[in-house]
C-alpha cells in the first residue's frame, strides 16, 4: 500500500546493526544517581519502549499484510516479509525479559513459540511425515480442513478467527510444538516450509497461496483468514504486554514485589540465562553439534542470525540501561553499568568489553548470512570455516556469562536456592 | 519454548553454585589430600558425616529435577556440553526417512522414542501410570517397563527371533512384537508385632506375539527404567575394592555369596560387569548405547545395527528404511558426538548433597548395620579424583584414591530368592541359577524418587511402592535381614525407612 512506510523499518535495521558493530555504546552520565531502586524503574521503562516499539512494528506488519491479501502478488509479498523481518528487531530485544520475569515467560508463548509442528496449520511437503505418536495434531491441516475429528474429539474450524487460534488450537491436546499463533507461524505463513536443509535457501511459498482467483496450495480463502487472524492476535498480545510494562502493570508489579537485590536479581538471571543456556547451549550449541537445521530458530525465513544478534543487543541494553528503537530514538537512564561502576570500575569495563565481543562474534555471524551463508549453512556438518564462526559467537556469550557470574558475586546476590518444586515452576521465586 | 526456559534459568543459576562449589571442593581438596580417612567410625564419631561428599554431590537437593543435575565439577564450557547432552536426552526421535536427519532413524521397533520418556526427569521410571493403580486388573505399563528375553541359562542372549526384549511399538504399517499388561495381587504381609502391610506380587500376561512363537527356551525379565544419578562414579570404584568382597562359594559362611558379572570385553580380558539389574554392562557408555539400540531403536558406532533390535527373522523389519547416512553423522543414526554428548550428560549427573540431623542419622544407620544390609549395600569407597575425565582412573591400580562416595552397593550378584526370579513364558520362575540373582542397586538418591518421578516403584520391575515394601521383597541371602526387620518394632522400622530416604 505504502511503499516508504514499509521499507523504512529496514533503513531501522541496519542503522541499528551499523551501530553495534562499530562498538559505540552510549555513555551514561548517571553514576551518582544509580541507585538500585532507580536501575529497576529504568529496567521498567525500557521494558515498555521496547515491548512498544515491538507493537508499533507488529502494527506495520499488520497493514503490509493487508496490503499483500488485498493484491497477493510476489512483490506484496515481499513487502510483508521485509515488514516480518522488521517486526522481529524490536521483539528479539525483549527476550532478555522473559528470563527472570515469570510474567513475561508466561506470556511468551503465544507470540515466540517455537518449534512448531506446522503440518497443524497447512500442507507441508511429503518429507514432513503424516503422523507422531506424541502429536495427533502433526498434520491436522486446519487451513484444508473446517471440520476434523481427532481421537474421538471434533475440531470445528469453519471460521478461521482469532478465538480459534487461540483458545482451540494453541496447544492443542496440551502438545507444546501445536503451535497456532504467534511470529513463527505468521513466518510460515509467508515463507513456508524450508526444505534446503543445511544448503542455501529458506521457505518458497508462492504468493497466489493467497490469491482468490488463481489459488494454489488449496484453500486460499482459509489460508488468507488464518494469516490476518494471526496478526491480528499478535497486535492484541503485544498491546497487552505493553499494558503490563506501565507504572502500575502487573509486570511491573511482580518485579516491584521482589525488592531490590530481587529485582537486580531479576535482571541478572535474565542477561545470564538468556546467553548461557538459552543462546548459547539451546539454540546455538546444540544445531552446532549436531549439525542439524531443525535446531534453527527462525527457520522458515533464515533469519536465525539476527534473531541472535538482536538477542545479545537486548542482554546489552539490559545492562547499558539504554535502548535505541525502530526509528533510531535513543533512551537511557539508571543502568547497571553504572552501579556496577560505582563498586568496581573494571569489572563494569570488563561486562561492556564482553559484551562488544560478543556483538562482534554475532556480527560476523550475520555478515556471512548477508553474503549467503545463513546459520543453517554455517553449522552444516563438515564446514569448517562456518562451524568456526557460529562456535566463536558460543565462545563469546559463555565468556560473558562468567563475568556476568562476578557481578552476581559483587552485588552479593548469594543465597540463592532452589527450594522445592514450586520454584522450579516459578523462576521468578527463586531469589526470594 | 517455554518449555526450555525454566531448564534453562535453572542451569544458569546452578552455574552460581558450581563456582562457589568448586571452589570449596578445591579447598577441600587441598587440605585432605593425600590422607583420606577410613570409613568413618559412624557410631562413635561426634560430628556424623552427611555424605556424599566430594565432588559427585549437586547442591541441590530438592524438586522435580534433584536427580538431574550436574556434578559441581562441571565447569561453565562443559555445562553447555552438558546442557546439549540434556537436549539430546530429552530429544524425540522420529522414524527415517524425514527432513530431520539429525533425529530420525526411530525403530523399526521401539519401546520409547526417548531417553527422558522413560527415565522421568532423567530418574527412576515408573511401571504404570499411578493414577490407574489397582489390584486384580491387568495395567498397561509404562515404557519404562521393558520385557527383557533371556536364554533357559539365565543369560542375556535374547530370543531368535524377538531379540533382546520385547518392543511394544512398531513403523507405521508394522506390528509391535506383543501387548503386555501387567495385574497385581496383593499379599498380606504381617510384621512380629501384628502391623498387617500389602505387597503386590505382578504377574506379566504378554499378548499377540506377533513374529510366532517364542523359543521354547526363552525366559523372561522385566526391568524398569533405573535412576541414573551417580551412575559414571560408580565407574569409578577400583576394581579390587569389589573383587575383595565377593565370597562366590559363601567360604565365611555368612550366607551371602556375593558373585563378580563377569563380562567377556571387546579384547577378551573379562571385566567386571557394573551396569543394569544384572551388572551386565561393564561400563556406563555400553549401557547408554545399547539402551539407544534396544529401546529406541537408534545406531551407534557401539551398536551398529541401524534396525535396532530387529532379528534376522524379522525381515521386513530389518528392510525398513533407517535414519543413517554414510556421509553423515559417521554412518550411524547417532553420531560419535552424540553419542559422547549423552555419555557426558548422564556421567554428570551427581547425587545431591544430604542435610541430615547427626542424631537420627546415627541412630538410622545403626540399625542399617544392625540388619546387616550394609553387608551388600556397601556405604561408601575411597576413589580415585580427575577433573577432566571422570572414567578414567578406573582400574588404576597405583592411582591413589582422594575421595569417598556414598553409593550404597557392592555391584556384586546375590541370589535375591524366588519370588523376585525371572520367568518362563508358563509363569513358572525360571530354573536357572542366573534368574534368581541381582546386582545389588545403589542407594543414593533414594529418597529422592517420589519427588522426581511422581512416585516410587522399586526393585527391577518396579512393584514395591515403598521402601518397607521393597525390603519386604529381599528373599534369598538377604532373607535373614529382611526377617531382622520384621522383628522390629514399629518406631525402630520406621527410623531406618527416615534413614533410607535421607540417601
Amino acid at each position: 500500500m505504502n511503499k516508504t512506510k514499509l521499507f523504512m523499518p529496514v533503513l531501522g535495521v541496519s542503522l541499528i546493526a551499523g551501530a553495534i558493530a562499530s562498538g559505540t555504546s552510549q555513555t551514561v552520565d548517571a553514576a551518582s544517581s544509580a541507585t538500585p531502586a532507580a536501575v529497576l524503574e529504568n529496567y521498567r521503562s525500557l521494558a515498555e519502549l521496547e515491548f512498544s516499539d515491538a507493537l508499533a512494528q507488529a502494527k506495520a506488519l499488520n497493514t503490509a499484510i493487508d496490503a499483500f491479501l488485498a493484491d497477493p502478488t510476489e512483490k506484496t509479498l515481499a513487502s510483508a516479509k521485509t515488514a516480518w523481518f522488521a517486526s522481529r528487531v524490536p521483539y528479539q530485544q525483549t527476550e532478555v525479559y522473559r528470563f527472570g520475569n515469570a510474567y513475561v515467560d508466561e506470556w511468551e508463548g503465544k507470540v515466540n513459540a517455537w518449534p512448531l509442528d506446522e503440518g497443524l496449520i497447512d500442507y507441508v511437503d511429503a518429507s514432513y511425515g503424516t503422523e507422531s505418536d506424541e502429536n495427533p495434531y502433526y498434520s491436522a491441516n486446519i487451513i484444508a480442513n473446517p471440520k476434523l475429528t481427532i481421537g474421538g474429539k471434533e475440531v470445528d474450524a469453519t471460521t478461521i478467527d482469532k478465538k480459534l487460534l487461540a483458545e482451540t488450537l494453541h496447544e492443542i491436546d496440551e502438545v507444546e510444538s501445536n503451535v497456532a499463533t504467534g511470529y513463527h507461524v505468521i513466518e510460515f505463513l509467508l515463507w513456508g516450509q524450508d526444505l534446503y536443509g543445511t544448503n542455501p535457501g529458506a521457505g518458497e511459498r508462492p504468493a497466489s497461496d493467497f490469491s482468490t482467483t488463481k489459488c494454489t496450495g488449496g484453500n486460499c480463502d482459509r489460508r488468507r483468514d488464518y494469516l490476518k487472524a494471526a496478526t491480528d492476535l499478535l497486535i492484541d498480545d503485544l498491546n497487552d504486554i505493553v499494558a503490563a510494562w506501565a507504572p502500575e502493570g502487573d509486570a511491573t508489579k511482580q518485579l516491584q514485589a521482589k525488592g531490590d537485590q530481587g529485582g537486580l536479581s531479576t535482571i541478572l538471571t535474565g542477561m545470564g540465562s538468556l546467553a548461557y543456556g538459552e543462546l548459547a547451549g539451546e539454540r546455538i550449541k546444540l544445531g552446532l553439534m549436531l549439525h542439524d537445521p531443525e535446531e534453527e530458530h527462525d527457520c522458515f525465513s533464515d533469519n536465525t542470525h539476527y534473531s541472535h544478534f538482536y538477542d545479545a543487543v537486548g542482554i546489552k541494553n539490559v545492562y547499558m540501561g539504554s535502548f535505541t528503537d525502530s526509528q533510531g530514538k535513543t533512551s537511557s537512564g539508571a543502568s547497571l553499568s553504572a552501579l556496577i561502576a560505582a563498586m568496581n570500575a573494571d569489572l563494569d569495563q570488563e561486562m561492556k568489553q564482553k559484551l562488544d565481543a560478543t556483538e562482534a562474534a554475532m556480527q560476523v555471524m550475520v555478515d556471512s548470512a548477508k553474503a549467503g551463508s545463513p546459520v543453517d549453512v554455517l553449522i552444516g556438518e563438515g564446514n569448517t570455516k562456518g562451524n568456526q564462526i557460529i562456535q566463536n559467537v558460543v565462545d563469546a556469550l559463555v565468556s560473558q556469562t562468567k563475568t556476568t557470574e562476578k557481578i552476581v558475586a559483587a552485588l552479593k546476590l548469594e543465597g540463592i536456592d532452589v527450594e522445592g518444586s514450586d520454584s522450579l515452576d516459578n523462576p521468578e521465586a527463586v531469589f526470594n | 519454548m517455554v518449555k526450555h526456559s525454566q531448564l534453562v534459568t535453572y542451569l544458569f543459576i546452578g552455574l552460581f553454585f558450581l563456582i562457589k562449589t568448586s571452589v570449596l571442593a578445591t579447598d577441600l581438596h587441598a587440605k585432605t589430600t593425600p590422607v583420606i580417612p577410613n570409613e568413618p567410625d559412624y557410631l562413635n564419631t561426634a560430628i556424623f558425616p552427611v555424605g556424599p561428599h566430594s565432588p559427585v554431590s549437586t547442591n541441590k537437593r530438592r524438586g522435580r529435577r534433584a536427580l538431574a543435575q550436574p556434578s559441581a565439577l562441571l565447569d561453565i564450557e562443559t555445562g553447555l556440553e552438558f546442557r546439549v547432552g540434556q537436549a539430546i536426552f530429552e530429544k524425540i526421535w522420529v522414524f527415517a526417512p524425514s527432513s530431520t536427519t539429525a533425529s530420525d532413524g526411530l525403530g523399526p521397533l521401539y519401546n520409547a522414542r526417548a531417553c527422558s520418556q522413560c527415565h522421568i526427569n532423567s530418574a527412576r521410571g515408573l511401571a504404570y501410570n499411578e493414577e490407574k493403580f489397582a489390584t486384580n486388573t491387568p495395567l498397561s505399563p509404562s515404557p519404562a517397563l521393558i520385557i527383557r528375553l533371556l536364554g533357559s541359562n539365565g543369560h542375556h542372549n535374547g530370543d531368535p527371533v524377538y531379540g533382546a526384549q520385547i518392543q511394544t511399538f512398531a513403523y507405521p504399517g508394522g506390528a509391535a512384537e506383543a501387548e503386555i499388561s501387567v495385574r497385581y495381587e496383593a499379599l498380606a504381609k504381617k510384621f512380629t508385632d501384628g502391623e498387617v502391610v500389602s505387597l503386590y506380587k505382578p504377574s506379566y500376561i504378554i499378548e499377540n506375539l506377533r513374529y510366532g512363537e517364542l523359543d521354547e527356551q526363552t525366559t523372561f525379565s522385566p526391568r524398569l527404567a533405573p535412576a541414573l544419578a551417580g551412575s559414571s562414579f560408580l565407574e569409578t570404584i577400583p576394581e579390587r575394592s569389589i573383587l575383595e568382597k565377593a565370597d562366590p562359594n559363601d567360604t565365611n559362611k555368612d550366607g551371602i555369596s556375593g558373585k563378580v558379572s563377569w563380562i567377556n570385553s571387546d579384547s577378551n580380558t573379562p571385566m567386571v560387569g557394573r551396569f543394569g539389574w544384572k551388572a551386565e554392562q561393564i561400563s556406563l557408555r555400553t549401557q547408554n548405547l545399547v539402551a539407544l539400540n534396544n529401546d529406541i531403536g537408534i545406531s551407534s558406532s557401539l551398536f551398529p545395527n541401524h534396525a535396532g533390535d530387529c532379528t534376522p527373522a524379522q525381515q521386513e523389519c530389518v528392510h525398513q528404511p533407517h535414519g543413517a547416512v554414510k556421509t553423515l553423522h559417521d554412518g550411524f543414526e547417532a553420531s560419535e558426538t552424540m553419542s559422547n554428548l549423552l555419555d557426558l550428560y548422564v556421567s554428570y549427573l551427581s547425587i545431591p548433597k544430604r542435610t541430615v540431623d547427626a542424631g537420627e542419622e546415627r541412630k538410622g544407620f545403626k540399625l542399617f548395620k544392625q540388619l546387616n544390609c550394609d553387608d551388600c549395600h556397601t556405604p561408601s569407597y575411597a576413589v580415585n579424583d580427575s577433573k577432566t575425565k571422570l572414567n578414567a582412573l578406573n582400574n588404576e591400580p597405583d592411582a591413589k584414591p582422594t575421595y569417598r562416595i556414598w553409593p550404597f552397593t557392592d555391584l556384586l550378584l546375590h541370589d535375591m530368592g524366588p519370588a523376585l526370579a525371572d520367568q518362563t513364558f508358563a509363569n513358572k520362575t525360571s530354573d536357572a541359577k542366573q534368574a534368581r540373582e541381582w546386582r545389588t542397586p545403589p542407594l543414593w538418591g533414594l529418597g529422592l524418587h517420589k519427588k522426581t518421578s511422581g512416585a516410587m516403584h522399586l526393585l527391577h520391575d518396579g512393584r514395591a511402592r515403598s521402601i518397607s515394601e521393597a525390603i519386604l521383597w529381599h528373599g534369598g541371602e538377604a532373607k535373614t535381614s529382611q526377617q531382622a526387620f520384621m522383628s522390629l518394632e514399629k518406631p525402630e522400622r520406621q527410623a531406618l525407612i527416615d534413614y533410607l530416604e535421607t540417601l
